[in-house]
């Protein structure tokens, strides 16, 4: 009798033992298989910028500005994709925690403004042999420029401004730096699917008619309402020519007028129709 | 600017204004379960309705491609009907005039979570069995020996 209990209570234990390792072997057995599948799956990811019509064709502001782009420089770094699961929501205000996070190093100063409406986004760069996957959360910072033309600028507009026979060179530069959190790309298709063979790619897309307006909109929409239009600008002209940045703006604008300015400078970063989260880096 | 109090407490809320996620004309996606149905409900950050929006939905099976696409109604709300047998990951975007947002839903069903529980190695149910086959045998075991005595 007692050689029956004390084997029934061996049989027990192995049990017991084997149930508790065998799941870990197969958590294993996966984990195994999820690494190999990434080393064997790579592909590209590119990173373009888009500074959309507005600023490749030109707009006509909330208050009648009809404005037309020669430049506009943006210099960003800290370009950095990631996938997250759960998906990144930017309303959190939470840093980005991704699962896989690569990053493009450089710092790079792009003309939004170059060519016209036809075309093709700006590729600021790409990175080979990334983990296959999507790519759902992007992110990237606004710097001063150290060099070139916008030397001292994170963002700097070289424009003209018409209205009836008014006509007014526009050169503004913003010194500020911003660092922008997004999630999934929204727009007519998905962006960020990494496949072997088949590149994916993130676009950092730049809404200036948060700053003018959009005439094409209704006066009351939330976007006319938030931007602040040209005319306070163009209240600042002497000699057919704006030519400031935010140290003289916060002298010269009126006060609320600078501090929507400094808020709507915040909303500019997106990825494609979505939006960010950002921070002013100071 | 300089000494003038004011504008110094202004531009001081503003800066305190920057460090927190500003949306000035941002679109959010919110969704329940509601039986077996998906209801999306898509407004402004000020909470107006995104009404008459286009809306995308992606399968976890097949991400890139839209599996239905649709309109929400006048108060920004749409609904549809998963099919879990083809994934439990869900994406939902909804577009309107510049205004966007996408949200990912994960799905778990009770019953889901309980087949995934349930799941077991070719090992441990040959253990198991043995396991409760001897206790069968051990139990008549131990009346047999009892009725010997």
């Amino acid at each position: 009798m007692k050689k029956l209990t004390i084997l029934s209570s061996v049989m027990l234990l192995l049990s017991l033992t084997a149930i508790s390792c065998g799941g870990e072997e197969a958590d294993q057995v996966e984990q195994e298989t999820t690494e190999e599948t990434i080393q064997e799956n790579t592909g590209d990811l590119r990173f373009i910028a888009n500074g959309e019509d507005f600023v490749r064709s030109g707009f006509i502001s909330s208050d009648g500005w009809h404005i037309t782009f020669r430049h506009l420089y943006v210099t960003i770094t800290d370009i950095t994709a990631y996938k997250t699961d759960p998906s990144y929501d930017p309303h959190s205000g939470d840093e980005i925690i991704g699962n896989i996070v690569v990053e493009l190093n450089g710092v790079f100063t792009i003309d939004l403004a170059e060519d016209d409406e036809n075309t093709e986004p700006i590729l600021i760069g790409s990175l080979d042999d990334v983990p296959t996957g999507h790519y759902n959360a992007i992110s990237w910072s606004m710097v001063p420029s150290i060099d070139g033309p916008s030397e001292g600028y994170s963002i700097y507009i070289d424009a003209q401004a018409e209205k009836g026979n008014q006509s007014y060179n526009v050169r503004l530069g913003f010194e500020t730096g911003y660092r922008y959190s997004a999630g999934d790309y929204v727009g007519d298709v998905r962006k960020g699917f990494v496949n072997a063979g088949v590149p994916g790619e993130l676009e950092m897309t730049f809404h200036f008619d948060h700053i003018f307006g959009d005439i094409d909109q209704p006066a009351e929409c939330d976007l006319n309402m938030m931007a602040i239009g040209f005319e306070p600008f163009a209240a600042l002209m002497g000699e057919g020519t704006v030519e400031e940045d935010l140290t003289t703006l916060e002298r010269k604008l009126p006060e609320e007028t600078y501090a929507k300015l400094l808020e709507v400078l915040t909303t500019l970063g997106h990825t494609g129709e979505g939006h960010c989260y950002c921070t002013v880096i100071q | 600017m300089h000494g003038n109090p004011m504008k110094i407490l202004l531009s001081s809320a503003a800066l305190l204004m920057l460090t927190a996620p500003v949306f000035g004309h941002g679109a959010r996606v919110v969704w329940e379960m509601q039986d077996d149905s998906v209801h999306i409900s898509a407004s402004f950050d000020d909470g107006q309705p995104l009404a008459r929006a286009q809306v995308t939905v992606f399968s976890g099976a097949a991400p890139s491609v839209p599996y239905i696409v649709g309109m929400t109604d006048e108060n920004g709300e749409f609904s549809f009907l998963p099919d879990k047998e083809k994934s439990l990951n869900w994406d939902v975007q909804v577009r309107s005039a510049g205004h966007g947002d996408i949200v990912n839903l994960s799905l778990t069903e009770e019953s889901t979570v309980k087949n995934e529980q349930g799941k077991f190695t070719t090992l441990q149910i040959v253990l198991m069995s043995a396991c409760v086959v001897w206790g069968f045998i051990g139990t008549a075991f131990f009346f047999a020996s009892r009725r010997r005595r």
